[in-house]
């Protein structure tokens, strides 16, 4: 099974997506192959009991249903394609190889709109307005990029238009039997995972009592790995922006940003996030950067910004693979947009490969135009009719009937800034920028939000721009601290405890920062701060560094492990942050779900890089069997989270899929290539059945060679074989 | 900038200090050395810090200083908002047609900037800046059709050329150099071939009563430029003006429809004596003769009761049954005679039609026209800068983009009789920045402009063209794309401006980087 898989995304990449379907995926023998290992397991387990260990058999019950959900899927459920012309009523749709299939119900598209991004023919997103008419009943429906429509059973995807007709071409999908059966058997084996942990005379629970101090073990040579490396970069050519203290007086502005009032520095903090990935930019603060676009727009044009993530995308802007590019990149000598093309494609409702990353790197554009013409900058407070309204200076849209005296302020105030911008007069902008503070007060006739509030919120942002650092910093103490803790453990030696002591007060310190971080924000948005992927993980790693205080004293490695477990959902946290949603732009998807799912991964992936680590300790030591006895039982110990993490990771990303491809399985090649890394770590644990693996060497080599299927799919998928996570 | 300050201290009293106030107060531009006032491109009174999207729709401090900013505002909307057809109650303008190009001024003017190259003509695209000038093969233009040919027409009559029938495909030149330059830089170089189908055009083509065939036709675009700093070039003095002629005399050939050797001829300039300034064609001599809004919309002013279409036209529809038709039901009011031929031509020759904008819109449109600033211009102290502005004059660019000039007196020519009285924004004695000798010269290039001359025009602002109008198109039909295509079309060879490309050509690709960079400064 893992040969065959392995060898249809190597296919795929060489003869494309819809032939290995065609070929692999979608034939008999697949699924034929799939039943008989179902099967095969099932009379297997039955033969040795298995049974009697309740988790352990739920586990694989569990597995079996899945299967069994695919299988349901695979038969019973059918995608096609629905072309809905204005006003006209249909009730079928067509799949893929040609059959109509019929819809219980009628629709009927009322109108289909293309939103563009503003003062640009940029397409932001397709709006289908439709209708379903069951019977009696009609349901009014807006289908768009990232909204579907769900009912009946039936779910319908933005997928196209005509521009022509006017019509919308919608992707159907009808899976009613195999959502259900999958995702209780999702939900089963959540449920068996928590039981196998729970419960006391489980393989696992065993292993964790054998593994005491007591244990006799001799010499240990540890492996620490560095693994993040300080970049610093060195500058030649003088980048001009304002001052650092001009910069801070705008900062205190206020804006109305993302619909609400914030200090100007979240703005600009966001502004720098979207473009650079990062809330600084070569030493120069966020308030800078929006400074340097907006009066030294020539300087930055060529400054390499623009982070660019994926690597295929790299190569449609010639950017030689490089991660950063300027804004002069993203067009040809001719000043055409380079992704014109491709966007064309994508909003003619062309299956592209990286259409998110393309639409990420078109807002990231977007952004600097929007600024540059001054349109997100609302900055200026205006009461005019009993209505207060915030406008961008020299905004075109001011409401008529304005006196001419503010109509010239609102117009005119910050060409006064631009030029003592230009005079360097730093002093005369400071105070035009205090007035202009000022000013903002008294037309909203007091603080447009409360000075607690605002205090806050830079609070809040000075924290996080501080996250990176500390995060990073953290990742690497817990790998340090678990690397040393492991060698002393298996020296039959105590935890020294100044190294709990400085765990524990790491440990307080990041409690106590995340504590401020999420009461200020909570603060700040008026809502529980769990709502977006930043904001769960960010719980999640505060929830992580209370748990280790309370549970750090019954199990010393679990101060590393907590240090690890908030290290890391702080980084990713910041991976969801470095794309945040600016309005008026379509955010990018990322439902809490996505953040758990990368989050959960990871961590399974870490743990076996530990494994591998040990092995690699184990091969250096192999003449001494305690110690690499000993080392096979840790490896055994980080196994089962690891495989567990793993499992339910995969399960959580086929659950967002679901949402958001309409496909809870699309066997995509770091889907497979996840399958398969599964499916080679789950053997070491049935040493019953495979008694190779109680062999401590033969184990602990499988381990090393194990790794390579992690590596493979996390890089190998990513720049070799492409597919829809290319961009993760 | 006093009376801005004013206004807002007035208003907002805690906004500005009266600290800076005073320092801004004295006339003087900020000190960056020797190229302080390089930055203002526009002089004191005519430059605007602006560098946004918005840069080249700011006012100037001369409009302030006249106390006129309302006017401008006015202004302003008369020439951004659609104007509606007829008279009908409740729209903001009107009085558009029956015969027009554009129902508004910023279709032609994108971000009141350079207009955008075209694939295909539509009167209604924004951006689209282009006229289509059809002459015959000596260059005259065709009268049947004049100079804005209306390619909109309300019901009943018919556009005098039919937008879907005429096609304009970009191909590609290759110049002497193969497109490249010796270290092997390469540049594209694309040009408009523009074709009517013969059921395209409406009336016959005809030179002053003389038929020509369309195959003889020669049929060009003609873009519109940047609009901001017109009131600066206006006030440049008519002697220095003729004192550049009189400088090129000999050095170059200037064109003798205009300029005799000695003197302007009488075609190069007005019964007033002021030379021929505006314009490709240099066809108006000052900025209040300007009548672009009445040819374009056809909106009937006290000055000009007629509409903007040629005689020829009017001969072909009062002949066309279609026209006939329909004619009374649109126009009661015009059933004169009972002969449907005879009212249908008195309709469009009539010298008495219903005036649909008064004299005070058109001064606050002239107020505007004038008072639109010239952006500052960019990092200008920098040494690539300066570096790029010292090869640009070495090369000779500089002999006919003329860096800077010294405006006059600016005594305002009331060419319509619509100031009167009234205030104006004026420059005078301002040291301007607009690089171009107010002269007309030849490129010689493939499917040149309309007579083969075309005044050098102003270079200032056009680097933030793309920021501005979201395109970087220059040449008078956006053949070029970027700055250095806009060079490569000056290289013809027998183009007055060959001996200066040859010194581009030699330049090293780090100068040849520099001049670009320092053009887009300005």
């Amino acid at each position: 099974m893992v040969a065959v898989l392995g060898t249809a995304t190597v296919l795929e990449r060489l003869y494309g997506t819809h032939t290995v379907h065609h070929n692999i995926y979608d034939t008999v023998p697949f699924v034929l192959l799939w039943m008989g290992i179902a099967v095969t397991a099932l009379i297997y387990i039955t033969k040795r009991r298995l049974y009697k260990q309740l988790p352990a058999f739920l586990i694989h019950i569990s597995l079996i249903v899945i299967l069994m959900g695919a299988g349901v899927t695979w038969l019973t459920s059918t995608r096609g394609r629905i072309k809905l012309l204005p006003d006209e009523r249909m009730a079928y749709y067509t799949d893929v190889e040609g059959i109509n299939h019929n819809l219980p119900f009628n629709l009927q598209l009322r109108r289909f709109d293309i939103h563009y991004y503003p003062h640009s023919s940029m397409p932001m997103d397709f709006v289908s307005k439709i209708i379903a008419i069951d019977g009696d009943i009609t349901i009014q429906a807006t289908i768009s990029m990232n909204h579907i429509f769900s009912y009946r059973g039936y779910r319908f995807y933005q997928s196209g238009y005509d521009l022509n007709t006017n019509a919308t071409i919608l992707s159907v999908s009808h899976d009613p039997w195999g959502i259900a059966i999958t995702y209780t058997g999702y939900f089963l084996l959540l449920i068996s995972i928590i039981g196998y942990l729970l419960v006391r005379r489980t393989h696992f629970r065993t292993l964790l009592s054998s593994f005491t101090y007591k244990s006799s073990l001799g010499r240990m040579t540890g492996i620490a790995v560095l693994l993040f490396a300080g970049s610093f970069s060195i500058y030649a050519k003088q980048l001009h922006t304002i001052p650092r203290d001009v910069a801070d007086k705008m900062s205190h502005l206020y804006i109305l940003h993302n619909d609400r009032i914030c200090p100007f520095q979240t703005f600009a903090r966001e502004f720098t996030l979207k473009l650079y990935g990062r809330p600084t930019y070569k030493g120069f603060m966020a308030e800078q950067v929006v400074a340097g676009w907006l009066f030294y727009y020539d300087d930055w044009a060529e400054e390499p910004i623009f982070k660019i993530k994926n690597r295929e995308l790299r190569h449609l802007l010639d950017a030689k693979n490089k991660r950063y590019i300027t804004l002069k990149q993203f067009f040809d000598e001719n000043h055409q947009y380079k992704l014109e093309k491709t966007i064309s494609k994508l909003a003619a409702g062309e299956e592209i490969p990286n259409k998110r990353a393309i639409q990420e790197v078109s807002e990231k554009l977007q952004i600097v135009t929007m600024l540059t013409s001054g349109k997100v900058l609302k900055i200026l407070p205006l009461q005019h009719s009993g209505n207060l309204r915030w406008f961008a200076p020299g905004s075109t849209e001011l409401p008529e009937g304005l006196s001419t005296d503010k109509w010239t302020f609102m117009r005119q105030s910050f060409n006064y800034l631009h030029e003592l911008v230009a005079k360097e007069e730093w002093e005369d902008a400071k105070v035009f920028l205090t007035k202009q503070r000022e000013y903002q007060v008294k037309e909203c006739a007091g603080e447009p939000v409360g000075h607690v509030r605002f205090r806050a919120e830079r609070i809040y942002n000075y924290l996080n721009n501080q996250l990176t650092t500390l995060s990073v910093g953290l990742v690497c103490l817990g790998i340090l601290c678990l690397v040393f803790t492991t060698i002393r453990l298996a020296k039959q030696k105590l935890i020294p405890k100044w190294l709990l002591l400085m765990g524990n007060i790491i440990l307080i310190f990041f409690a106590i920062y995340l504590s401020v971080a999420i009461a200020a924000r909570w603060m700040v948005s008026g809502h529980i701060p769990m709502s977006n992927g930043f904001e769960t993980m960010q719980f999640m790693a505060w929830s992580a560094s209370l748990l280790t205080l309370l549970f750090a004293k019954r199990f010393s490695l679990f101060i590393s492990f907590g240090m690890l477990v908030t290290g890391l959902s702080l980084v990713v946290s910041i991976l969801g942050e470095s794309n945040p949603a600016i309005t008026p732009l379509m955010p990018v998807l990322h439902s809490p779900l996505l953040s758990i799912h990368v989050a959960v991964i990871m961590l399974a992936y870490c743990l076996f890089a530990f494994m591998m680590l040990n092995g690699i300790a184990a091969l250096i030591l192999r003449r001494n069997k305690t110690q690499i006895t000993m080392l096979h039982t840790l490896s055994l110990i980080q196994l089962y989270p690891a495989i567990f993490l793993l499992t339910i990771g995969i399960f959580i990303g086929a659950v967002w899929a679901n949402v958001s491809w309409g496909t809870y399985w699309s066997w995509d090649p770091k889907e497979v290539w996840a399958l398969i890394t599964l499916i080679i770590y789950v053997l070491p644990l049935h040493n019953q059945s495979l008694p190779c693996f109680n062999k401590p060497l033969f184990f602990h080599i499988y381990l090393i060679v194990s790794f390579l299927s992690v590596l493979i799919t996390y890089f190998g998928v990513n720049f070799i074989l492409g597919g829809m996570h290319s961009y993760a | 900038m006093k009376t801005l300050l004013n206004v807002s201290v007035c208003l907002f009293s805690l906004l500005l200090l009266n600290g800076c106030r005073a320092k801004n107060n004295t006339e003087e531009p900020f000190d960056k050395g020797e190229y302080a006032e390089q930055f203002y491109s526009g002089g004191l009174l005519g430059t605007t810090f602006n560098n946004t999207s918005s840069c080249f729709e700011q006012f100037t401090p001369a409009i302030e200083d006249a106390g006129l900013i309302a006017n401008f505002k006015n202004g302003e909307r008369r020439f951004e908002v659609p104007h509606a057809a007829g008279m009908q109650e409740g729209l903001t303008y009107q009085g558009l047609g029956p015969f027009y190009n554009r129902t508004t001024c910023i279709a032609c003017h994108p971000g009141y900037g350079h207009g955008r190259r075209i694939t295909k003509y539509n009167s209604e695209e924004y951006g689209n800046g282009c006229l289509i000038i059809v002459t015959d093969k000596q260059g005259n233009i065709a009268s049947s059709l004049g100079l804005v040919p209306m390619t909109v027409a309300l019901p009943p009559f018919k556009p005098m050329i039919d937008e879907s029938k005429m096609t304009i495909n970009w191909l590609v030149y290759t110049d002497e150099w193969g497109n490249k330059f010796a270290d092997g830089e390469r540049y594209e170089l694309i040009y408009p071939d523009i074709k009517i189908a013969k059921d395209g055009i409406y009336s016959p083509l005809e030179v002053n009563g003389k038929p020509f065939n369309l195959d003889d036709a020669v049929i060009t675009l003609e873009s519109t430029i940047g609009i901001y700093g017109t009131g600066l070039l206006d006030a440049i003095a008519d002697e220095d003006i003729k004192a550049q002629y009189i400088r090129e005399t000999g050095k170059t050939p200037l064109n003798p429809y205009i300029w005799n050797g000695t003197d302007f001829t009488n075609t190069g300039k007005d019964a007033d004596g002021h030379p021929m300034r505006f314009d490709y064609a240099c066809d108006f001599t000052k900025l209040q003769a300007n009548v672009s809004l009445w040819e374009v919309t056809n909106i009937i002013t006290p000055m000009f009761r007629y509409f903007y279409v040629p005689e020829a036209y009017a001969r072909t529809s009062s002949r066309d049954p279609d026209v006939q038709k329909d004619f009374y039901k649109y126009y009661p009011e015009w059933n004169k005679t009972g002969n449907v031929e005879k009212d249908i031509y008195a309709f469009i020759t009539s010298k008495e039609q219903p005036v649909e904008m008064d004299v005070q819109a058109s001064y606050d449109l002239s107020v505007w026209m004038r008072g639109l600033a010239v952006p500052a211009a960019r990092n200008i102290n920098e040494p690539e800068i300066q570096r790029g502005k010292k090869i640009f004059e070495e090369i000779g660019c500089a002999t006919c983009h003329r860096p800077s000039w010294t405006t006059g007196d600016d005594i305002i020519v009331d060419s319509y009789g619509i100031i009167g009285n009234k205030p104006m924004p004026r420059y005078p004695r301002q040291k301007i920045w607009p690089y171009t000798d107010m002269v007309q010269h030849q490129l010689k290039m493939v499917n040149d402009i309309r007579t083969g001359w075309c005044r050098t025009t102003p270079l200032w602002g056009r680097g933030l063209s793309r920021k501005a109008t979201g395109h970087a198109d220059r040449m008078h039909d956006c053949r070029a794309r970027n700055v250095i295509e806009a060079i490569m079309w000056h290289g013809a060879k027998d183009g007055d401006a060959r001996w200066t490309v040859d010194k581009f050509r030699k330049l090293n690709k780090e100068e040849r980087d520099a001049v670009v960079r320092f053009i887009d400064a300005v």
